[in-house]
């Protein structure tokens, strides 16, 4: 198995596959892992990109120390992978959660990445009086107290939440990586990603953002999408129609072709 | 990576000390020191209004019941209030004993969803005598205060269940239906004899009728096929759940026949009620043609609200008996709005309330 060691002395298992230029570099969510790309490299590989995905520190295979999940931290992790598999003009693509990571590299400065691609996450966890399309802080609160008290009983119904049709072995596969999260780790990294309002870097990207939001994603609406191509500085927006908020698992095709033509909408441009 | 996140309402304390990946660093990890209280937020009104209030669930294990439970104590935590659920696990005994048991711990508001209005009579009247204020949830009887509704719960001529015989004949004018009624106990047979009534007022044609007393989508499906195969021209299967109508989905596939949507309009109509996650799944394939929504955790919140205009700062000089909680029809028209209950952004102020503002 492959690994990148963080600065930290944290092991972060990934992926690399196909070869090429302008790679894609995945970001998975909250509890997830590189395997819930796994059909979504494959569609990329097949359209001849290379492909790296990575397990955020404390989830999946990768390295769960006992304390330091913040964002700052797990952005410069991607830094790491970037950074040590020598990725250039790279596609990065946060998926959930992972939209948070994403752009909190971004913000951090963004190096290697060319152009960025937000999959059915959020720009905040709670309301604002001006931002509606999340949950009230207190709602929140009983949302993770409840995830915690029925846990993991109630980690099998987010999971099936997550999918439009929810066959056993999907929503097993899911339910199984999501337990390689553990549960402190899980509610120490949601509180981190709370205290977040990331509107402000979507307005400040210094490349192109494709929003990709599915129409049937219980968690994140379509009007998010709306939100970042209307604010950010080259941004547009794509929707997916055949799956809830696990699009790479249920319609990896589209997101694929979705992500290849955004990039062939976006060449890249170099100073002479 | 050396800007500092954009922060909402706090500023976290800890400097971010982590050096760029294959610098020279290579020591143990710093703790983030994440001091801040951001993450537990509470309610301006948490320290000047303490209120204690209780939920008596009649079995909480219930998938519904859980969802009532999480919104009640959502709302009670928003608004700075403490607040637990008591299990009477269907035994009104026990509920009984539970109610006695929130009195003598001096709550200051009760919820209730009645399992045996006659047992409960005397504990509310306790409550009463108490000055503690019981809301019923879809529940009325001696000694409740005020009730919160389910929507789908009532029987009037425009409500959830005359919609839906409307929407039948809607789809095909005088349809042949089946119902699928459930278990004979007083709730269940109500719903159905008001779905027999909006059926002759739409104009529909019961052909058959039965009971999958086993509550299952297992036990429906053989009473569906046999129907199917005795009725072969049915329009529409009405069930008093969406158990049922996923076990009628199932016949229906396995006959080879197609279930109607509003997408393709065409197939046998196949209707439950209760918004399972299983049926919203169906729902979205294709595979039933509709699910009521109660909306359990907008009921919870409904619960809290109404106490709160009962007890606390908030309390009203003529609150209202009753609230009704507006139940959505999911189809494959709407179903692209669907969010998952917890996930709904509910506030005691913008709550799906039917005849409010909300």
């Amino acid at each position: 198995m492959s690994y990148v060691t963080t600065p930290d002395g944290v092991r972060l298992r990934y992926r690399d596959v196909g070869s090429g230029a302008e790679p894609v570099l995945l970001v998975h969510g909250w509890k997830g892992s590189h395997r819930l790309w796994d059909k979504t490299t494959l569609a990329l590989r097949e359209r001849g990109r290379r492909v790296v995905a990575f397990d955020l520190r404390g989830m999946g295979e990768s390295d769960k120390p006992g304390s330091g999940y913040d964002f700052e931290r797990m952005a410069a992790d991607v830094g790491c992978v970037i950074e040590q598999l020598e990725l250039r003009d790279a596609t990065l693509v946060g998926w959930s959660m992972g939209v948070t990571v994403a752009l909190s590299y971004l913000h951090g400065g963004g190096a290697g990445v060319a152009r960025l691609v937000l999959l059915n996450g959020p720009l905040r966890l709670t309301q604002a009086p001006d931002f509606p399309h999340a949950m009230p802080a207190a709602q929140f609160d009983g949302y993770i107290a409840d995830l915690v008290a029925r846990w993991p009983e109630s980690e099998y119904e987010f999971q099936q939440a997550t999918l439009v049709e929810q066959s056993r072995p999907l929503v097993d596969l899911l339910y199984g990586i999501a337990l390689q999260t553990p549960l402190d780790v899980a509610v120490e990294i949601v509180r981190a990603q709370a205290r977040l309002d990331l509107r402000g870097v979507v307005e400040q990207l210094r490349v192109p953002v494709l929003a990709a939001y599915a129409d049937l994603d219980p968690y994140y609406p379509t009007s998010l999408a709306d939100w970042i191509a209307a604010h950010a500085p080259d941004g547009q927006r794509a929707e997916l129609h055949a799956s809830a908020h696990a699009t790479p698992l249920e319609e990896p095709g589209n997101l694929a072709d979705a992500i290849e033509r955004f990039i062939a909408s976006r060449p890249l441009q170099r100073r002479p | 990576m050396s800007k500092k996140l954009p922060v909402i309402a706090v500023t976290l304390a800890a400097a971010f000390g982590v050096a760029a990946c294959g610098s020279s660093s290579g020591g143990g990890s710093t703790s983030s020191g994440s001091t801040s209280a951001g993450a537990s937020t509470t309610s301006g009104g948490a320290q000047s209004d303490p209120q204690k209030i209780a939920y008596s669930s009649p079995v909480a294990a219930q998938p519904g019941q859980r969802d009532i439970a999480f919104g009640f104590q959502a709302a009670a935590k928003g608004l700075g209030w403490s607040s637990s659920i008591l299990d009477a696990n269907l035994s009104a005994d026990k509920q009984v004993s539970d109610i006695a048991t929130m009195v003598t711990q001096k709550v200051n508001g009760i919820a209730s969803w009645t399992l045996d209005p006659g047992a409960a009579a005397g504990a509310y009247g306790q409550a009463q005598s108490a000055n503690i204020p019981v809301i019923g949830v879809n529940s009325v009887g001696t000694g409740v205060t005020a009730t919160v509704w389910w929507e789908l719960n009532r029987c009037t001529p425009d409500g959830p269940v005359a919609r839906t015989a409307q929407y039948i004949a809607r789809a095909r004018a005088g349809a042949r239906v089946i119902v699928i009624a459930g278990p004979p106990v007083p709730s269940i047979q109500a719903y159905v004899t008001c779905f027999r009534a909006a059926a002759r007022t739409a104009g529909l044609n019961v052909i058959a009728e039965t009971a999958n007393t086993r509550d299952s989508s297992a036990a429906a499906q053989p009473i569906a096929s046999d129907l199917l195969t005795k009725h072969p021209d049915v329009d529409a299967f009405w069930n008093y759940n969406d158990a049922s109508a996923l076990g009628v989905s199932a016949a229906i596939a396995a006959a080879n026949k197609k279930v109607y949507t509003d997408a393709t309009r065409s197939g046998i109509i196949d209707t439950g009620q209760n918004g399972d996650s299983d049926a919203i799944a169906a729902v979205r394939a294709g595979r039933m043609t509709g699910t009521w929504d109660s909306d359990p955790v907008a009921t919870g919140w409904a619960m809290t609200r109404l106490l709160s205009d009962y007890i606390g700062a908030k309390r009203m000089s003529s609150p209202p008996r009753e609230l009704v909680v507006r139940s959505e029809f999911w189809t494959s028209s709407n179903i692209a709005r669907y969010v998952a209950p917890h996930a709904r952004p509910y506030t005691l102020e913008n709550l799906p309330l039917v005849g409010a503002a909300g």
